[in-house]
């Protein structure tokens, strides 16, 4: 009877205690990775590139309030590490090697693409994030435009902790193109869309020699290549035709020197039609949304609404000008899917699209794009013209 | 009443010696007419009690007396005024000069005291003076009389310290018995209130006093506590404690099975769900059973503050029970096992603070948390002025020196300082106690397997909790076996006029509390039979 029950509490305790992986370690025994970069290099390596942050500077305990009085801004709370190597666990291998600390990727919020590593191709890459447990799929990919992930990564972005996480805030703030790793493993899995994500630039600030960064437009990637980028209005085009449109601010000009607007809170819904000739596909975009004028620099008087309907003219004009401009752009330029229609066609006309799925690259530059843009303005503030104009100056009617 | 004695009568191995031998056979004897004779036998009881008077008077026609009592046990003024003085002067009728007659003539007409009893063994005579009363022995009489004549003054009634309320009755049981169950007795005027008497420990000779309301508690628990207290056989009860430890269900586990009150008020509900309580002479903790898990997360204020204030501060203890028993080991499975389950921020701050720290997450943890138990009984036991100095030296020495010196780190302060907050929230102290000793092996665990470790943990002491059972009832009771109807004093503290039922684990015979559709409106007189 004895041996019994210690036979089963062996076998139970056992069980209990065989199924994982013991992985204890202390908080300051590990390295934490905030953001990552990759790059092509000339020789064509990988150059990974890893931004830590130092524990001791980062936070607001006593030590960093105590020491840190006099250094003032000059503490740099997070250093850079870089090394080469074939593929990936290559590059963190050796990594490790000029570490003291195990490197913990689990908090890595944001992965920069160097340009040229861009141009190159991304797929021997993207398995690895794909396998590791340790990487979040929420962290944001950007591609370095213009630039080196590294020379991103060793920025000095002054409000914030670190150009990491100033990327994640840039993201997360104004970006209409946030693209974690899981949405890019999605799309490049996908037969009928190609990549797009945010470009990051690092740009001079005013005549100092110190860089900061900005968001730049987007990149398309064709395939796994980068195929280009657009600039900001082109990916508010982009943002149109995707249905991605949310909470955005368009500068409108009115024609004829009449001045010009602004709208926020600009929401577009997109509605699709697709109508097909032989190899042609016809796109119809129908779009509708709203917005709110907060500046108006002309003479017209916004409680009149045959004057808001001027406006709202401009605006679908302005509107169509940056859609037309990202459509050219995708089907002359990069000759490359970037709205994602292939994948509509797919849902809503399964077999039609497995006829054309494998010529789709030709089909989609020679396909017609329409759109058709209504926007209403909801709401023009408390004031019908502006305020500084005399009464005569305005314009009524 | 039920008397229980047993020394050489059961049991295996005798418990006196050769000498106590001797004083049981002075006992067995039964009181004779010859005085002189009785004399020396109680003086060979009482030897070397130097506190034992045995006093020689002369009543009013000549015949020897004795007056025999222990000092200051009886009160000596009421004594020369109610029983030596009528003696004295008092001259017994003529014609009841027999042995037997002189004892009832005296009791009738020389102390007509409603509480002079008559005896005529030793046992009882040594028994009653022992526990406060004087005895009187006449010449020729093969009786004695006894005299309540209790002499010391129990503690008065005072605000109960170990559960004070901010609103319920301000009185609290003290350490005499009888004081206790009149006190229990003016909150339930009835006769159903049943008080079975029970004398254990076979030198202590304590009164143990067992307390019901008949008709509403079960009588299969009641035999149970009946068979349980006459079970015990022990030298002396000086707490209830002792009582608890000897009848309750399973001694191996950190979890109590018998609740223990101060509180009178408390009692009284409890007899009327139909428990049990006990009571023990020398001391105000009295003991109620059957007892719950949840029991120990409800206060007896509870009932008199509006219910949507009871139902919130109960939920209050039931999420600081889960931080005082889980948020050490969370802590530091969560920062040497998952760091990806901090925040970012978070636990840049974490490990800021944890950098310069000497020990392992683990380690700290134990230190901090033995020094705060430390400190705790440090502070209970120290008299109250000396006591905030401790809490001085506590707060500066641990809680920021200790920090600054980087020998522990801030969080971890913090999360102690939170559980010690979380485990004051549990208003009964016993459970509060067990909470606090599963929080080591939590801790060890987490320390070790992480989140696993405390999974594994709280999984085996749900395991335990569910085997465990208070006189018959189910210890998770009513949540599991699951009974809907008596949640309503579980998850919520239902309104009272809502709560109809008594439990069904106590009080299954009689569950009818009051009549349902008494919920208050303005017409309710005109629509009396209104359904809620």
């Amino acid at each position: 009877m004895n041996i019994k029950s210690a036979f089963v509490t062996f076998t139970l305790l056992s069980g209990v205690l065989l199924s994982g992986c013991w992985d204890r370690e202390e908080i300051n025994d590990i390295a934490l990775s905030m953001g990552g970069g990759i790059d092509w290099t000339e020789d064509e390596k990988l150059l990974g590139t890893s931004l830590f942050a130092i524990p001791s500077k980062v936070g607001v305990g006593p030590s960093s309030g105590g020491g840190g009085g006099g250094e003032g801004g000059g503490k740099k709370n997070f250093f850079v590490q870089t090394s080469t190597g074939e593929n990936i666990n290559d590059v963190f291998q050796k990594q490790q090697t000029k570490l003291s600390r195990r490197v913990f990727t689990s908090h890595r919020r944001v992965l920069v693409l160097g340009d040229r590593l861009a141009k190159h191709g991304i797929k021997n890459i993207l398995d690895y994030y794909g396998r590791d447990p340790t990487t979040r799929l929420r962290t944001f990919v950007v591609v370095a435009k213009d630039s080196e992930a590294q020379e991103i990564l060793k920025l000095r972005y002054p409000i914030e902790r670190d150009p990491s996480e100033a990327i994640r805030e840039i993201e997360q703030l104004i970006s209409g193109t946030q693209v974690t790793i899981r949405d890019l493993m999605l799309s490049v899995s996908s037969e009928g869309a190609c990549p797009i994500m945010a470009a990051i630039e690092p740009v001079t600030v005013g005549g100092s020699k110190e860089k900061t960064l900005k968001l730049s437009g987007t990149a398309v990637f064709k395939d796994d290549k980068l195929a280009g980028y657009l600039d900001a209005k082109e990916t508010i085009g982009l943002q149109c035709l995707t249905n991605k449109l949310k909470n955005a601010s368009l500068m409108a000009t009115l024609p004829g020197k009449q001045g010009n607007l602004n709208v926020v809170g600009l929401d577009m819904k997109r509605k699709l039609k697709f109508t097909y000739q032989g190899d042609q596909v016809h796109i119809q975009v129908d779009l509708k949304g709203n917005g709110i004028i907060n500046e108006n620099n002309t003479n017209l008087d916004l409680s009149n609404p045959k004057n808001i309907q001027i406006m709202q003219n401009a605006v679908q004009k302005t509107l169509q000008k940056h859609i037309q401009q990202a459509i050219d752009k995708a089907q002359q330029d990069f000759q490359a899917d970037m709205f994602g229609f292939g994948d509509e066609i797919h849902r809503y006309d399964p077999k039609r699209w497995k006829a054309m799925k494998d010529r789709w690259d030709e089909i989609f530059p020679k396909s017609t794009i329409t759109c058709a843009i209504q926007v209403k303005i909801t709401r023009f503030g408390m004031s019908g013209p502006p305020l500084q104009l005399q009464e005569q100056e305005v314009k009524t009617q | 009443m039920n008397r229980i004695r047993r020394g050489r009568k059961k049991g295996g191995a005798p418990l006196l010696d050769a000498r106590e031998l001797r004083l049981e056979d002075d006992l067995a004897q039964n009181l004779t007419e010859d005085l002189v004779k009785n004399h020396a036998l109680i003086q060979d009881i009482f030897r070397n009690c130097s506190d034992f008077v045995c006093h020689e008077i002369v009543s009013a026609d000549g015949r020897k007396m004795l007056t025999l009592y222990i000092e200051g046990l009886i009160n000596t003024e009421q004594l020369t005024q109610q029983v030596i003085g009528p003696l004295q002067q008092t001259p017994l009728p003529k014609h009841d000069t027999t042995a037997d007659g002189t004892i009832t003539s005296l009791q009738e007409s020389v102390l007509p005291n409603s509480s002079v009893k008559t005896v005529t063994d030793l046992t009882t005579l040594t028994q009653s003076v022992l526990s406060g009363h004087a005895a009187v022995l006449a010449e020729g009489a093969a009786q004695g009389l006894v005299v309540s004549l209790q002499g010391w003054k129990p503690r008065s009634i005072e605000d109960p310290q170990g559960e004070s309320y901010i609103r319920g009755p301000r009185e609290g049981f003290t350490e005499d018995i009888r004081t206790n169950a009149i006190l229990i007795r003016r909150k339930l005027q009835t006769n159903r209130l049943k008080v079975e008497s029970f004398t254990i420990g076979e030198l202590s000779n304590t009164k143990v006093e067992l307390l019901y309301v008949e008709g509403i508690a079960s009588e299969t628990i009641l035999a149970e506590v009946r068979r349980r207290l006459s079970r015990i056989q022990i030298d002396g009860i000086f707490e209830s404690g002792y009582i608890e430890e000897l009848i309750e269900d399973s001694p191996y586990t950190p979890f109590p099975q018998i609740q223990n009150t101060e509180r009178p008020d408390v009692t009284a509900a409890n007899l009327l769900e139909g428990k049990v309580a006990i009571l023990v002479d020398g001391t105000p903790f009295v003991l109620l059973l059957p007892y719950t898990f949840w029991s120990g997360l409800q206060s007896g204020e509870d009932y008199y503050e509006r219910f949507m204030i009871s139902t919130l501060i109960r939920w209050v203890r039931y999420l600081f029970l889960f931080i005082a028993l889980l948020f050490p080991s969370l802590y530091v499975a969560v920062t040497t096992f998952h760091q990806e389950m901090i925040p970012t921020n978070l636990l840049l701050s974490i490990s800021e603070a944890r950098e310069a720290s000497p020990f392992p997450a683990l380690v700290e943890a134990l230190i901090m948390e033995v020094t705060f138990e430390a400190l705790r009984e440090a502070g209970v036991r120290l008299p109250k002025q000396v006591g905030s100095a401790i809490s001085i030296v506590g707060a500066l020495v641990i809680g920021q020196a200790a920090v600054q010196a980087g020998i522990v780190s801030a969080p971890m302060v913090i999360i102690v300082s939170l559980t010690a907050i979380a485990s004051f929230t549990i208003p009964r102290f016993n459970f509060a106690v067990s909470i606090r000793i599963l929080r080591f092996p939590l801790i060890l665990l987490a320390g070790t397997l992480g989140l696993y470790g405390i999974t594994i943990g709280l999984i085996c002491m749900l395991i335990h909790l569910n085997s465990l059972r208070s006189f018959g009832v189910p210890y998770l009771y009513p949540v599991a076996p699951f009974s809907m109807r008596d949640l309503k004093d579980v998850l919520v503290r239902a309104p009272i006029w809502k709560m109809t039922l008594r439990p069904h684990s106590t009080a299954p015979e009689n569950e009818t509390r009051m009549p349902s559709g008494q919920m208050p409106s303005p017409d309710r007189g005109t629509k009396p039979d209104r359904k809620e």
